[in-house]
């Protein structure tokens, strides 16, 4: 009978160990993640789900915020840890000059260059890039002067990586005839606790298509603000306000709005380029949203959308003859706007290596028409409507080398095996894709 | 008699013979396999061959085949420069495509294609579609016109007896041809955690159920 119970005990003990064991291994292996892939997809997930352009090219990849010695992070990475490891994160970084080499890191995005590497940065200057005229200075306070940055070019200036403030410009309308004017806002987002004594912006237009003018002033910094305005001359212009008697920006909202009249039918960027303080006399820039006015003439419409390729986008309209009734090329981030008369047309977004979308449109004079969001396929290298083998095989007799720029597709300057793969992800594809 | 029929017979053949390499001389694609009768397991190897009057860059063949008899492996070609192209494959279509930087004399065997026979069957295997490849003035790959591709049959006799696979194919560009894996289900893991946690919940309730019908200790 002790031997029974001994044995008893003896195997209880043992298939608690082994129970416990497997509960164990059930948690290990539940938090096991697949060994295929990057090592961190969710982070890249967040990158692409931020920049949906980049999804097709290079810096899809580890090496975006790893050095080569993965999983070491590179300065872009560690920023973007540092900032709260989230789609978020990578918004607010896009300022920083993570890796020193002179061009902030949403540059080197744009320009699919990697921000973390100080080896890798645009090869030309990019228009953002140019300094921005100088307004005289006569109506400024010498005692509020303050350095007008160079856009673009390393910062001097402190950045608050930790501070999610920006700054969004709205048009109201987006889209107007010649001669008349749409009203900008140009409103605060995400303004921190203890909020902002002071701000200066600096904003630019094309002069040749937009004229600025009722610059004024809202109650954001308080009643009775201080306001000094430079400008506006030769496309720019320099609005700095700070609240009095203590009073500071403490919500979001509009901090000034100004009248901006078409001049002749085009499109103008406008962009204000705000340096803020929180009263500690140390101006931090944070980010903006630039807008986009399109100047139609009477009896026009706009064609709006936003089209994701690696490449350099173009939308086309064509009639019922098949002539071209317009032509843009798109944004950076794909965003394009197209004035057109009213009419029934044919929309052809297009891009070299890349498979067409398209798509009928109508437009109504002084309406804007939107039509989807659409990626296009990277592939099709010889333009004729098939990602095939002879896409594949003019990589193969071009490799390491830079023409026909068509199969360079992921735009690195070098024809190669990450072409290759892009080509391989939408192999057997056709086009054109419908877009409505 | 006899000897003018067979001078008759030979003047026929040696025409025949003749005619057969005419029609290969011209800018031509073909497939041939080493053998026809294979075991399975065994490595069944299909030439493709082309002739070309001018120096190519490239060349491309898709050859269909039955995904139930046949597994394709790789593809290694002879020329050298030549560099195998890894494209998407599908089942049933073996994608095989080579390119080079420079132009290259094509005459005789462009590339070897590997497959292993699966079970005992009769199969064929033939080319759906193949172009030799020069680079146009723009840069882009195009087909040489008017080359004659051979899209006959080969037919291959499986038999189900096991034979020994070739040794794996080694050289400077080995172009993998097996069709793309399918995804194993997403959630893999959690039914592997799920079936262990739910085996270490049952012991521990035999446990429970031991000690309920244990004797008591005193």
């Amino acid at each position: 009978m002790k031997i029974t119970k001994k044995l008893y005990r003896v195997s209880n003990r043992i298939l608690l160990i082994v129970g416990g064991a497997l509960i164990l291994l059930a948690v290990m292996v539940a938090s096991t993640k697949p060994q295929t892939g990057s090592a961190l997809p969710s982070d890249l997930s967040s990158a692409m789900s931020k920049y949906p352009s980049l999804s097709s090219t290079s810096l899809n990849t580890c090496d975006l915020c790893h050095t080569s010695s993965v999983p070491n992070l590179n300065p872009y990475g560690a920023a973007y840890k540092s900032n709260g490891r989230n789609t978020a994160a990578f918004g607010l970084i896009e300022n920083l000059d993570s890796d020193g080499d002179g061009f902030k890191n949403i540059q080197e995005l744009n320009s699919l260059t990697f921000p973390g590497n100080p080896a890798s940065f645009p090869s030309v200057p990019t228009a953002t890039k140019t300094t921005v005229p100088v307004p005289t200075n006569t109506s400024v306070p010498n005692s509020t002067k303050t350095p007008i940055p160079t856009v673009g070019a390393p910062s001097a200036t402190p950045t608050s990586p930790s501070n999610s403030a920006s700054i969004t410009i709205g048009l109201a309308p987006s889209s107007v005839i010649v001669g008349s004017s749409s009203t900008a806002s140009v409103s605060f987002n995400n303004i921190p606790t203890g909020g902002f004594a002071s701000a200066e912006f600096t904003c630019t237009f094309n002069p040749a298509v937009v004229e600025v003018s009722n610059i004024a002033t809202t109650s954001l910094f308080g009643t009775d603000p201080v306001t000094v305005v430079n400008g506006p001359k030769n496309g720019s212009f320099i609005f700095a306000i700070a609240g009095s008697n203590g009073n500071k920006a403490s919500t979001g909202g509009p901090a000034f709005t100004f009248a901006a009249k078409g001049l002749q039918v085009g499109q103008s960027g406008i962009d204000c380029q705000p340096r803020v303080s929180t009263g500690n006399l140390v101006l931090v820039t944070i980010p903006s949203t630039p807008a986009s006015l399109v100047i139609t003439t009477s009896g026009q419409g706009t064609l709006t959308g936003k089209v994701l390729a690696g490449k350099p986008v173009t939308v086309t309209l064509y009639d019922s003859g098949n002539s071209v009734a317009g032509s843009i090329v798109a944004n950076v981030d794909g965003t394009f706007s197209l004035p057109g008369p009213a009419g029934t047309y044919t929309a052809v977004a297009s891009a070299p290596g890349y498979l067409k979308a398209q798509g009928s449109v109508n437009l109504t004079s002084g309406n804007t028409t939107t039509l989807q969001v659409i990626t296009l396929p990277a592939g099709d290298i010889d333009g004729n409507g098939v990602i095939d083998q002879f896409d594949a095989l003019t990589i193969g007799i071009n490799y390491n080398g830079s023409a026909p720029t068509e199969a360079d597709l992921n735009n690195d300057g070098t024809i190669n095996v990450l072409d290759l793969e892009i080509l391989a992800r939408s192999y057997r594809q056709t086009g054109p894709l419908a877009w409505h | 008699m006899k000897k003018l029929f067979a001078l008759i017979l030979f003047v026929v053949v040696s025409l025949s013979s003749v005619v057969t390499v005419n029609a290969q001389t011209a800018e031509s694609l073909w497939i041939q396999a080493n053998g026809t009768s294979y075991k399975t397991n065994e490595t069944a190897s299909i030439m493709i061959n082309g002739i070309s009057t001018t120096p190519i860059q490239g060349f491309t063949a898709q050859i269909r085949y039955d995904p139930a008899c046949l597994q394709p492996v790789n593809s290694t070609s002879p020329i050298s420069g030549m560099n195998g192209l890894a494209v998407p494959q599908a089942s049933g279509l073996a994608d095989v495509s080579f390119a080079s930087t420079t132009p290259q004399t094509a005459n005789g065997v462009l590339a070897e294609v590997r497959f292993t026979a699966l079970k005992g069957c009769q199969t064929s295997l033939n080319i759906e579609s193949a172009a030799l490849v020069v680079r146009n003035e723009s840069g882009f790959a195009v087909p040489v016109s008017g080359v004659n591709i051979n899209q006959n049959p080969i037919v291959l006799n499986i038999d189900s007896t096991v034979g020994t696979p070739q040794p794996e194919a080694t050289g400077e560009s080995v172009l993998p041809l097996a069709p793309t894996a399918p995804h194993g289900p997403k959630h893999f893991n959690w039914i592997v955690a799920l079936s262990l946690a739910l085996g270490g919940v049952l012991i521990i309730f035999i446990i429970g159920l031991f000690k309920f019908m244990s004797p008591s200790e005193g």
